[in-house]
Formats: C-alpha cells, structure tokens, sequence
C-alpha cells in the first residue's frame, strides 16, 4: 500500500492553519504526566501487536502510574492521521509512531518533532547499543528526533539446493552476483537467476545498496549525483540483472513490487532475490511458501567500494512539539526502546534496532540460524543509514531515481537516461522544501 | 405546474448541486494560479499563470492528456463495434435470453476496483493463470500490464471488457423501437441481410448510439479506478491519464497548484466533449 | 448449423464476461501458495481466506460503513431529486436539468480538495455526513436523469383528475404520481445504491478509519502484511456478490434505468 500513502496529509494543514488562526495556541505545556495519561498514536503493524501481546502497557502504569492510551492506524492512514492530529491546534498526542525514511523530513520541516538529546546523552538508555545506521536515520541536521523501534536491512536470499546443484559458491561480490545468476538462469526450466524489484519508485530503496557498493549514493553535498559514473555502473548492474537473468517474459519486473517479486520467488521460479530482510515471514510459512526448507541467506554483497548495504530505521518513535506530557513521553520511549523491552519484542519477531538484542541467544529464537548470521554479519558492515534519497518529497524523488532503473531493464541507453534524471533531480532540489 | 411551484420542486436539488460544485470548481481554478505544497509552515503563494507555463513544457503532462484521448477514443470505438454485434446475436428470442442479458450486466456492476485487482491477479506475468493458459497453448507469454508497451491496450482492453454490455443494452433498447414493417417491406424487395443492416439499422440506430458513444466518452475520460488500482500509472507514466497525473501530483507529491491546473485543463477537455453532446442533443434531441 | 454457430458464438461470448467473476470465486477459496503456482486447478478448498478477511481484517466493519453510506445517500438523493425531476419533465426546466447533469461530468478529482476544506471548516472531517453528501454528487444526477425520463413517459391524465378532485399539486405528486412511479423509483434507487457502493476515488480521499468504504477498504488490503491474492479475491468476491446478487433479481429495473434517456421510445 505504499502507493496510496500520502493521502491527503498536506491538505489538512491550511485548512488546520485557518481554523487554528482563531483559536490561538496553546502552547503551554504541563509536565504531570505521572499518574496521568500518556497519548500514543501508532501504526497497525507488529511492534503494537507485540507491544499490547506482551502487556507492556499494563506493566509501565504499574511501575510509574502513568496510563498510556494507545490509537492505532492502518499504515496508509498513519501519515494523514498523523497530518491532522499534530497540526491540531490543542493535540492531545504525545508520542507518534512514524517512518523516518518517508516522511521524518517532512515532519521535522512542518515543525512536528521534537528533538531527544536527553535520550541519547542518558548513559543508562545507551544509544550506542543502537546499530549505526538506524541512528542516522533519525538524524537530521544533527539532532535525533526519534527512537528506532524497527529496522530493516538488504539482503541476499538465495535457493540453496539450485546453488549446490550447479556447485556455486554464495555470491560474495557483486560480480560474483551477476556470475550466479548467469549459470542459475534456467529459461526452459522457467526459473529465474535473479529476481528483484524492477517497478519504478518501488525498486529504488532495493536498489540503494547496489549503489552505495559502487561508491554511489543520490545525493552528494546537496547535489544530484545519480549521473556520476559509480550510480550508471550500478543501475547498469541492476537493469541488466533482471533483463537478462530476471523472469520472463521480457519486463515481467516493470511492476514488480516486493509482494509480486516474493510471489515468484516463494513458487520456486527465481533462485536469487535481494530484498528487505523484513519480508522474510512470507517466506518462512508453509501456507504460503513452497521453498521454506530450501532457503539460504547472506549479507549483501559486496561492491567495488566495499559491501554498504542500507541499514534504517523503518519505524521510530517521536515526541509531539505539541505534546501535553513531553517529559513524560520521553520517559515513556526510553522504557519501551530499552534493552530489556527490545529484547522482548524482538522474541515476538520484530527486527529491533539494538545490537545486544541481536547478539544475545534469546532475542533471536524466533528467526532461522542463518538468517541471524546473515543479519549479524550485516550488522558488523559499515552500512548506509538511508535507503532512498533524503529529501522532502520523497515520492517525487524516487520517481525520478526510478525511471533510470526502469530504463536500464529495458536496455535502453542508461547513460542518457541517467543524464535525464539528473537532470530532473537538480530541478526538484532547488524547489524541495522550499 | 406554475413557475413557483416548479421552482420549489426543483430548488433543493439545484441548490445541493450548485454549493457541492460551483465552490469546489471556483476554488480550484483559483488554486491552478497558486503554488502550494501544504504546508503548514507556508501558506500558498500567488504565482499566476506559472502552473499553466509548466504545464505546457511538462512531457509528461502532454503525454498524458495525449493518452487520456487515445485511451478513450480507442477503447470505446471498439466497445461501439462490439456492442453493436454482441446485441444483433442477443436481439432475437433464444432459450435463455434473460440470463445471457443478466450476465452481461456484471461487468457494468460489478465493483471496479475487485474487477480491477482480480485482473490484475489474472494478468500477473509471471504467476498467472492467463499467461499459464496462453503458454499451455503454446502461445508466447505476454508482459501485459509491465510493459511499456502493452499496458495501454492492455487496460482498453478491460475497459472494453467491463463497457461493452453498456453498449450492447443500449442498442437492444434501441433495436427494439424499430419498426418491424420496414424490415418486412424491405426483404419482400429483395435487400439482404447486409443491406437491411447498413441501410435500416444503422441510420435509424446513429441517434441512440451518438449519444451513447458521448456518454461513455466522458466516462471514460475520467477513468480512474481501474487505472490507479492496477498500475497506477506506471510502468514509467505509460499508463497515466490525466485524472492518474493530477492525483498523483496532488496527493501523492504534494503540488496542489500544479495539479489543480491539470484539473482545469482536463476539466476543459471534458467539457468540449459536453458541448458537442449539447449540440447533438438540440440536432436531434437524443437527450432530453 | 446456422443455429449451432449461433449458441456457439453466444455461450464464448457469455464466457468471456463471466470468466473473470468465476475465476475470483474460485482463486478465494484456494490458498495463496496453490493460485499463484499457475494451475487453474489443484491443491485443496478452503474457507479460510473469508475468516482471513472477516476475523483479521475485520471486514464487517467495512460492510456497515459501506451500507450506511450508500443508504442514505440513496434515500436523500431520492427525496430531492424525485420533485427536481418531476419539475423538469413537466416543466421542462431545460437549465436546471443541464445544470444537474453537468455534476455527472465534472471530473472528481478536481472536487475532493476543496470538498476536504470545505468539510473541514464545518467540522465534518471523518464523519458519515460528509461521505453521504459526496457520494450524493454521484447518485442525485443519475436519480434525476432516470426519473425525467421516467415523469416524461407517464400520462398526466391522473394528476389532471386528482387536480380536478380538489388535490393540490404536492398532492397529486405525493398521493397518485410516485405510487405510479414505483418500478422508476425503484430502478433508479438501486442504481443509486450501486454507485455508492462502487465508488473508490471519493472515499479514497475522504473517508477516515471509521467511515472507510468497502472498495478502499479492500485496496488497502493489499500489502496490509503482503499480497495474499486468496485473501484479497475473497474481500473481493464480498464487495462485488452483494451488487451481483441484487442484479440477478432486478435486472430488467437495472436494464431499464441504465438505458434511459438515451432511446427515444
């Protein structure tokens, strides 16, 4: 549903802003919360399910007395929810749970968020337990304005009976990558090399780390750098990796979302697939997977300029700048992102964003042997702290760094079509929050 | 009725339509002169006729309306031709007549947006049962909806799946006012099956099928759901028409004064079609 | 033979629009892992993509949305635009009819911004009323282009002696023209349920958590976790059978209403 997203979040704002301009602010803030009543506004995705499974609510009230009243969307409703409830001239919201990648921009921008430094000098609360990555990606202008509650990384699944059979070694390199896919293409057998993301905006953040290995990224020093030499070697890697050993037939991947790339891939007709480490359940279930005894994991590859991939933060937890209780509401989050409750939360499969978690034998119960490995191997990386370009307007951003993916897989020229993007990218920073 | 009286019959319709369109239509226009991102740290900006300039260098926005048009036309050409036939082989009693007309009112009904993800579940390129069906045939498999190439007439073609019965059941009800006795003078004078059609049919049948074929040109112009739900847009704008291009670039990039004027200029394009329906109406007055 | 070819051309052609709907049901009692292995057939039957989507996904929810929505909007567009089409065929309101048919061709994507302010400003974001009124927009114009057409076709004679007799014309319209117009009433009402059931860009923008309608409802269903194509065909097969099932029962109203206006009879 990424698509539908945005629905509507910016429009809210002026009509907010006139009806506000009557009102007045209320800007004062009492800190009581204690004993009070938390707001906390989140997304209908596993962490809450976790959180509320585990009686975490219940357990902070009865060690603080503060009640934390929890209101959850659906993902594609969060951020327009979010638009009305922060821009509210007396929001009663506290703490926010929301995508630093998409949208942290945009809120830190309209003014939402408030920055944590408490958090992150509090030694007890030990921000460099957090993986790198997530970190920066809470980070804007050097303030951190959110805790990492999920993260996400790319990795590499693979088929490991196809790649015993033709006695291939897991791909360490990218080169090594493309080599694989060549000797598991399987045209007549109707199984794919590779498969990957191939639709527009869709397949960018998968296509970051291939980036980042050939010492790209889509935004030097403020300036578009996807015209750069290192960004037309990779999108030229990408494109030809689905073109010549992706499924058929030709541009089958030109609408391939990650649920359409998984679909092929869990039928067995794709024997490698790089793609968020987030996604793996479907594979694991045997309701809907047809290879779950079949499955191989590994880190990213490697590129010329060593094996980055990203490493986000996909959801955190930010304070409101309206928030009623904000002292109370950082309390809140430096309890519930704690290494103890991480710990628990990640025994209920959710990817956590600490190390420890991730080292110790019980936070990792819920996911396969190799997958851990892979994810730890990851982990010890220098990764990317973002995976699509960190701007305002995102979509529009992606869209652009898509149509060069899209025309490399269709084996047009990628070098004009690089310039082309460029070309727009430049365009689209002068005006990008502005 | 008298004046009054039809005045207070009608008012409260016309009022409701009035307030729910005129306001909406005034504050968009006034929007296309604007550049306005939302925010709520920015309150829009007045920059004149910008958004139109942009507009008219925009590729993408030409490619669009050229699209929307081609879409359109295409699509319902077909759905003419087609209806026309599907409705001269239902014309006559057969056994089963009101079932065959009861199922060819469910592509009308159905809910587009089911209709268009279980076609798209269908037309999956690579897991699909239509590829599957196709290859098991030993016909190559199609990218339908990935291609840059195929997805266009990929979707007319479900458009004209899903409007093909509009047309069908228009022309049965026009079939049916036509006069048997001409028919009967007519093959007693010897013309054939061929000449009864082009000489009978289709002259006395072009009122009801003008202003079918208008109708269903500015539904068709505004088709959204079907598109959105399916591609939305893509691959690379190749199936975006211009009520794809001004959702998107409102509600997904957050330019409101750019998409307003892409509204504007649609909204134009419609209405053209609308005149042309207006002067038919009072040639011929197919519509009342 | 001519008859055969005949049979034959009309049950491919019945085929080819019903395919898709027989496909839909099928893939929904099939798990995701069998309809997305290309087979048509194959692998077991199961209930369970409808408890999926009942239980999980709590579509019920979605379904008293939908139906409240499309109620009353049909009921309200009936109410006012019953005496605008009687007005109109009787008295031939050229403008107001033209004005009213014009909402049909406005393009709905140029409404929901302002509508959003608009509802906005009294204080109806995110309620019922707000969805009703705009769903109006989309069944009132086609209440009264059903009805005039429908108003043109009846003989005055009965309005003229209920006149006669000492009743009013709100009367006569109340008491002898509506009763009389029952099976239009009905046809356009239905029609005017369908399209609020069916509508998707509206609600789309404008509906909130707890106004959603069906056919959003069911968009997001997709990457809700991940496609689950068994899931999504069996929200489907729900959003689409209550409209199918009232199309088996009144399809020569459907027929009827669809076609007005546009044959001269």
């Amino acid at each position: 549903m990424r698509r539908a997203t945005p629905v509507l979040s910016a429009l809210l704002c002026t009509a907010l802003v006139a009806a506000s301009a009557g009102c007045g602010n209320s800007g004062s803030s009492s800190d009581s919360a204690d004993g009070g009543v938390l707001n906390l506004v989140t997304a209908n995705h596993p962490w809450t399910e976790a959180v509320k499974s585990l009686g975490l609510l219940d357990e902070y009230q009865k060690a603080t007395g503060t009640k934390v009243s929890i209101e959850s969307f659906a993902e594609d409703q969060l951020t327009q929810q979010l638009t009305v409830k922060l821009n509210a001239p007396n929001s009663e919201i506290d703490v926010v749970m929301y995508r630093p990648p998409q949208e942290g921009r945009q809120f830190v921008l309209n003014g939402w968020l408030v920055e944590l430094a408490d958090l992150t000098k509090d030694g007890a609360f030990d921000w460099a337990d957090f993986q790198d990555g997530p970190r920066g990606t809470v980070t804007i202008d050097n303030k951190v304005y959110g805790a990492p509650i999920v993260t996400e990384r790319e990795i590499l699944y693979y088929r490991k009976s196809l790649l015993r059979q033709k006695g291939i070694e897991v791909p360490k390199s990218l080169d090594d990558l493309v080599a694989a896919a060549q000797k598991l293409d399987d045209k007549p057998g109707g199984v794919a090399g590779f498969i990957a993301r191939g639709k527009q905006a869709n397949a960018v953040t998968q296509f970051s780390s291939y980036l980042y290995g050939y010492g790209g990224d889509f935004i030097k020093d403020g300036k578009s750098a996807i015209n750069t030499p290192e960004a037309i070697k990779a999108f030229d890697v990408y494109g030809s990796l689905l073109r010549d050993y992706g499924p058929r037939p030709a541009d089958a991947t030109l609408q391939m979302n990650w649920p359409e790339a998984l679909a092929v891939f869990v039928q067995g007709k794709a024997a490698m697939y790089t793609d968020a480490d987030s996604i793996v359940a479907g594979m694991l279930d045997k309701q809907k997977s047809k290879i779950t005894d079949d499955l191989g994991f590994a880190p990213f590859p490697a590129g010329p300029a060593g094996a980055r991939p990203y490493q986000v933060a996909s959801w955190a937890l930010g304070v409101s700048a309206k928030a009623p209780h904000a002292a109370a509401a950082k309390r809140f989050i430096s309890w519930i992102a704690s290494k103890d409750n991480v710990l628990k939360l990640q025994q209920k499969a959710v990817p956590g964003p600490r190390l420890s978690a991730w080292s110790s034998a019980d936070g990792t119960k819920g996911f396969p042997a190799e997958y851990v490995a892979a994810l730890n191997a990851t982990m010890k990386l220098t990764t990317t702290d973002h995976d699509r370009p960190q701007v305002v307007g995102v979509a529009r951003s992606r869209e652009i760094v898509g149509s060069v993916i899209v025309a490399s897989i269709q084996g047009k020229d990628v070098a004009a079509a690089a310039a082309a993007a460029d070309k727009d990218l430049t365009e689209f920073l002068k005006t990008d929050g502005k | 009725m008298n004046r009054r009286l039809r005045w207070l019959f009608a008012s409260p319709a016309t009022l409701f339509v009035i307030l729910a369109m005129v306001f909406p239509i005034l504050y968009t226009v006034r929007l296309s002169f604007q550049s306005w991102s939302g925010s709520l740290t920015r309150a829009p900006r007045w920059v004149g006729l910008d958004n139109y300039r942009t507009l008219l260098a925009d590729g993408r926005f030409l490619d669009a309306t050229a699209r929307t048009v081609i879409f359109t036309v295409g699509a319902v050409a077909v759905e003419l031709v087609l209806g026309l036939a599907v409705a001269l082989l239902l014309e006559r009693p057969f056994r089963g007549r009101g079932l065959a007309r009861t199922v060819i009112l469910l592509p009308l009904l159905a809910t587009p947006v089911a209709i268009g993800l279980a076609w798209l579940l269908m037309l999956n390129p690579t897991v699909g049962p239509v590829n599957s069906l196709i290859t098991g045939l030993g016909l190559p498999a199609q990218p339908w909806l990935s291609s840059t190439h195929s997805v266009l007439p990929t979707l007319m073609l479900i458009d004209v799946w899903q409007w093909t019965p509009m047309m069908t059941l228009l022309c049965l009800a026009g079939l049916a006012t036509l006069p048997a006795e001409t028919y009967e003078a007519a093959a007693v004078d010897g013309a054939g099956a061929w000449q009864r059609f082009r000489r009978i049919t289709v002259p006395l049948l072009g009122p009801t099928m003008t202003a079918a074929v208008l109708l269903r040109s500015i539904d068709a112009l505004k088709t959204f759901d079907i598109i959105y739900a399916m591609t939305g847009g893509g691959p690379v704008y190749q199936s975006e028409t211009l009520n794809i291009y001004g959702y998107i670039t409102g509600f997904e990039q957050f330019q409101f004064g750019r998409a307003a004027a892409i509204v504007v200029v649609f909204f134009l394009i419609v209405l053209v079609f609308a005149i042309v329906l207006a002067k038919l109406n009072s040639r011929w007055g197919v519509v009342r | 033979m001519k008859r055969v070819l005949r049979y034959t051309t009309i049950v491919v052609v019945l085929a080819v629009f019903l395919a898709p709907f027989l496909w839909m049901v099928l893939a929904s009692l099939r798990r995701h892992i069998d309809i997305t292995s290309g087979r048509l057939f194959g692998g077991s039957f199961t209930l369970r993509n409808y408890r999926t989507v009942f239980d999980d996904f709590q579509f019920g929810d979605y379904v008293v949305n939908s139906l409240v929505i499309a109620c009353w909007s049909t009921a309200l567009s009936l109410l006012i635009g019953l005496p605008a089409a009687y007005a109109i065929a009787r008295g031939g309101m050229r403008r107001t009819a033209m004005t009213i048919l014009v909402a049909r061709m406005v393009p709905g994507i140029g409404l929901v911004t302002p509508w959003y302010i608009l509802f906005n400003y009294a204080g109806l974001t995110g309620t019922y009323t707000s969805m009703v009124i705009c769903h109006m927009l989309v069944s009132l114009p086609f209440v009264v282009w059903v009805m005039m057409n429908f108003f043109e076709g009846l003989s005055t004679d009965f309005e003229d002696a209920a006149m006669t007799d000492g009743a009013g014309p709100l009367g006569a319209f109340v008491r002898i023209v509506l009763p009389l117009s029952l099976p239009g009433v009905v046809t356009s009402g239905i029609l005017a349920f369908i399209f609020s059931w069916n509508n998707f860009l509206f609600s789309l923008v404008l509906s909130s958590k707890s106004t959603k309608p069906l056919p959003v409802a069911m968009y997001s269903f997709i990457g809700y976790s991940e496609v689950d194509w068994g899931g999504l065909m069996a929200a489907a097969v729900s959003v689409t059978l209550p409209v199918l099932v009232i199309a088996l029962f009144v399809q020569r109203y459907i027929v009827a209403g669809l076609t007005a206006g546009a044959v001269k009879g």
